[in-house]
């Protein structure tokens, strides 16, 4: 059996004295297109801390393909979209993924030919030159996960890659987040919007409270007449934190 | 190391872009050239002037000024690169922290050492060369306006201070820097340690000013004294370093 792309076992996090993960446990498996739901504040954001080795967990294991989550051999082998893009809005998006492909330890005869044929996914060849400045938020998202994607990571974790952008932006993006799917990627896909996650994602979990309410395949949810949306306000009471 | 210097080109080629670069070296040129030179001027002259009135002969007056000269030449680099280091190099770490782009930059095989160094070159190398240029163009300057006229003979600081510019200011220089480094990673009202961190500095340049010029320290004191700040650096940055985590600076991008 292949090794899980992500494995968190029972692992807790305090920020400032205060519990933000409870003893949380999942699997994500390789070919997953894993939604990750939950409330403002319910403990997405620091999830994907732990797992991108931004926050060590006080206690449990946090494991990518099999290495620590803080480890390099982890971090090279994951793409990521932060809450924030982190774009440089001086520079242009070619050199925005330049940066990237070095730090990344991409060579420099491969660096421009990769660089090309992601700017073509991403829809932004013909901005290529142009400071990041002078993008909409929409394009912006679509370069930010042409950076994930440098590297040819196994493993993609998003964190909310719609919030913010408008109807357009949003199915640009979740287009593009397909087509990864499609080529056998890893996605781990932290959002709020529901109807995103049903669409596109085979297995779910909702956290809430720092503590995780379900974990299974979205297809499984419903099996109890209740839709996606009425499981989630049945589970987190339906507000934020 | 070659993560390193990606990290630092990066970050001088953003510098280099941006229009605040060029307007702070406009200005530190500007403050060097009017204030510093006429400053200059003024102590040299001035000492120049009591010289000559003492009967002294114009190589005995060019023998007593070097020291001065040496001493001008030390305190004006210094002061130079650290200008140039607050108000241009140094904000670029601060937009990576408001803007997040160091958080993603902190989830990539990058360690934390690599960034701190990366950051920290990135700061020191132009306020470095800026800082060089200007101390030696105002000491040659206020050597040909201010003493060859006078003296009848061109004064320039000797060796031991040229070696004392180009190595021990450098040194202490590149310490301060990450210490600072250190401090704005981990620190979440930047601006605030900004100032507080130039005032006291600016304190120190003062007192050292009085000490060397009111002293007439010599080339010698000077290195000894930059050793000693130097250990002083060495000791804050390596105990702040044990204390700089990922989680330290993510938290602290929030403000």
């Amino acid at each position: 059996m292949a090794q899980a792309a992500i494995a968190l076992d029972n692992v807790s996090k305090s920020l400032g004295g205060r519990p933000i993960l409870k003893g949380i446990s999942f699997v994500v498996e390789q070919g997953d297109v894993f939604g990750y739901l939950g409330p403002n504040g319910a403990g997405k954001t620091t999830t994907i801390r732990v797992l991108m080795g931004l926050f060590p967990p006080n206690s449990g294991n946090a494991l990518i393909m099999g290495k620590n989550a803080g480890s390099d051999d982890a971090r090279q082998r994951v793409g990521f979209v932060l809450e924030a893009d982190g774009l440089y809005e001086n520079m242009t998006a070619d050199d925005n993924l330049d940066y990237y492909a070095q730090i990344y330890g991409l060579s420099s005869d491969s660096r421009g030919r990769r660089i090309d044929e992601l700017l073509e996914l991403a829809g932004l060849s013909d901005r290529a030159r142009d400071k990041i400045s002078s993008y909409s938020k929409g394009m912006r998202q679509r370069l930010a996960l042409a950076r994930a994607m440098l590297h040819e990571p196994d493993l993609l974790i998003l964190d909310e890659p719609t919030a913010g952008l408008d109807p357009t932006g949003q199915i640009e993006v979740r287009q593009t987040i397909v087509d990864l799917a499609e080529r056998g990627k890893t996605i781990f896909l932290s959002s709020h919007n529901l109807d995103e996650v049903q669409r596109i994602c085979n297995r779910i979990a909702l956290i809430d409270k720092g503590k995780i309410k379900l974990c299974s395949r979205i297809d499984e949810v419903s099996s109890d007449g209740l839709s996606l949306e009425q499981t989630y306000v049945r589970l987190t009471g339906g507000g934020d934190r | 190391m070659r993560q390193t210097m990606v990290i630092v080109r990066k970050d001088l080629r953003e510098a280099l872009r941006t229009g605040a670069f060029y307007f702070y070296v406009a200005l530190i040129l500007a403050i060097t050239a009017v204030v510093g030179v006429r400053a200059l001027g003024g102590v040299i002259g001035g000492q120049v002037d009591t010289l000559l009135e003492q009967g002294l002969a114009p190589a005995e007056v060019a023998a007593a000024i070097e020291p001065l000269m040496g001493t001008v030449l030390v305190m004006l680099s210094l002061q130079s690169m650290v200008m140039f280091a607050f108000f241009g190099s140094g904000h670029n770490l601060v937009m990576e922290k408001t803007k997040r782009s160091l958080e993603s930059l902190l989830c990539t095989p990058v360690s934390l050492k690599q960034v701190c160094l990366g950051k920290t070159l990135a700061i020191f190398v132009p306020c470095v060369v800026v800082g060089l240029l200007l101390a030696f163009a105002a000491v040659v300057g206020a050597d040909q306006l201010f003493l060859a006229p006078k003296a009848g003979q061109s004064v320039m600081p000797g060796a031991a201070t040229i070696v004392a510019t180009l190595v021990a200011v450098p040194l202490v220089f590149f310490l301060f820097v990450a210490l600072v480094v250190v401090l704005q990673l981990i620190i979440t009202r930047i601006q605030w340690i900004n100032g507080i961190l130039a005032g006291l500095f600016a304190a120190i340049v003062v007192a050292l000013n009085y000490g060397l010029v009111g002293f007439g320290l010599t080339p010698q004191s000077i290195v000894f004294v930059s050793l000693a700040v130097a250990a002083v650096l060495v000791l804050a940055t390596v105990f702040l370093s044990r204390i700089i985590t990922k989680e330290r600076i993510v938290l602290s991008s929030k403000g």
